[in-house]
């Protein structure tokens, strides 16, 4: 996202993922964006355990937990976690043949899926694009999450927009950008 | 019949925290995040060679028996693994090679194959492009490859292997 600027100190994160040393490179990066160190746990149940005293702004979550489908704990924090943990922005890490979860992730209620190996430049893209957009949150009798039905707009015009962020930059490109995130993750 | 959508417009805290004054732009925040993970470098080498042992004494324990469905996800879930990190370290060949281990499993799984002849030979490829090998040429590198895809087809004759 070409001019964007984001003050993401203080934001909190958790990192679900088995694989301690793929979750500490993440990790890395979220240090980089300038958030802080983030937690990290490696089951659903110790994702389970961390939720209930803690709420984090941004939840990535690895498609293949071993101790239960991911797609669970994201309906389980959308259904039985109060506000505002019912609504946090959750990303997905999939694997390179975990097709099938980029189904599953979104109709759990999952923002955005991302294939791995994650780039910083993608990372920071869908945390820019889920910071500065304005997709409705949705619940029914079957589902709770954002609109999968969202389409590529521009980011929202004014709202969350600062002193400095341009029309130019925070418009065309940013709209760009986003459509070709979009386009990557999972919205029709 | 009717069902009853209720609609949010959440402001969360990420949200409100990142349009503060301050911050970084996207350009430094990418910058200072690949340099923190080009930092790892070394060690993300290390658990590569670790993960190719494992996948070798996995293979090896085999002895030529059918695979489990266990063996399987542990081949799956090292194989992601060295997706992962040759794809962020920008290991070109390794990555090519991981991802046809892959896509081998993919189709043992869909032709319900447990043959693991395969999966030996994609995981020797790996060792002799893995962190420390000796260089090979482009030339046998790409006959490797060439040849790592055709053990895919052999099982799942629409794929198309390892070519990006």
């Amino acid at each position: 996202m070409p001019g964007v600027r984001l003050n993401l100190r203080d934001v909190k994160t958790l990192i679900v993922d088995r694989d301690h040393f793929t979750a500490s490179l993440v990790a890395q990066m979220i240090r980089g964006f300038g958030m802080d160190a983030p937690a990290i746990v490696g089951t659903a149940a110790a994702a389970r355990d961390y939720l209930k005293s803690a709420v984090p702004d941004l939840i990535l979550i690895e498609a293949i937990l071993p101790d239960e489908p991911s797609p669970d704990l994201i309906v389980w924090i959308r259904h039985a976690m109060p506000e505002p943990l019912r609504f946090v922005p959750i990303i997905v890490l999939s694997g390179y043949t975990q097709l099938s979860a980029v189904r599953g992730a979104r109709d759990a209620g999952a923002h955005f899926v991302l294939k791995k190996p994650v780039s910083p430049k993608a990372l920071f893209d869908r945390i820019a694009w889920v910071a500065r957009s304005e997709r409705p949150f949705l619940e029914t009798e079957g589902f709770s999450g954002p609109d999968r039905r969202f389409a590529a707009k521009d980011p929202p015009d004014g709202a969350y927009k600062r002193p400095g962020d341009d029309e130019k930059s925070s418009g065309a490109k940013s709209a760009a950008s986003a459509r070709s995130a979009l386009g990557k993750g999972f919205a029709s | 019949m009717s069902r009853t959508v209720v609609r949010h417009f959440p402001k969360g805290r990420l949200a409100l925290l990142a349009a503060r004054d301050g911050g970084l732009s996207g350009e430094d925040a990418v910058a200072a995040a690949t340099h923190n993970v080009e930092q790892m470098r070394g060690e993300s080498d290390k658990v590569l060679q670790k993960t190719v042992t494992a996948l070798e004494t996995l293979v090896d324990a085999l002895q030529g028996e059918t695979l489990s469905d266990g063996a399987l996800a542990q081949i799956y879930a090292d194989g992601d693994r060295i997706v992962s990190l040759s794809g962020t370290f920008g290991l070109a060949p390794l990555n090519r090679a991981a991802r046809s281990l892959c896509n081998l499993l993919a189709a043992l799984t869909t032709a319900k194959a447990r043959d693991a002849s395969g999966i030996a030979v994609h995981v020797r490829a790996l060792r002799l492009m893995a962190p420390g090998a000796a260089p090979m040429t482009p030339h046998a590198e790409a006959f490797m490859l060439e040849e790592l895809a055709k053990l895919v087809r052999h099982y799942a004759p629409a794929a198309r292997g390892p070519v990006d």
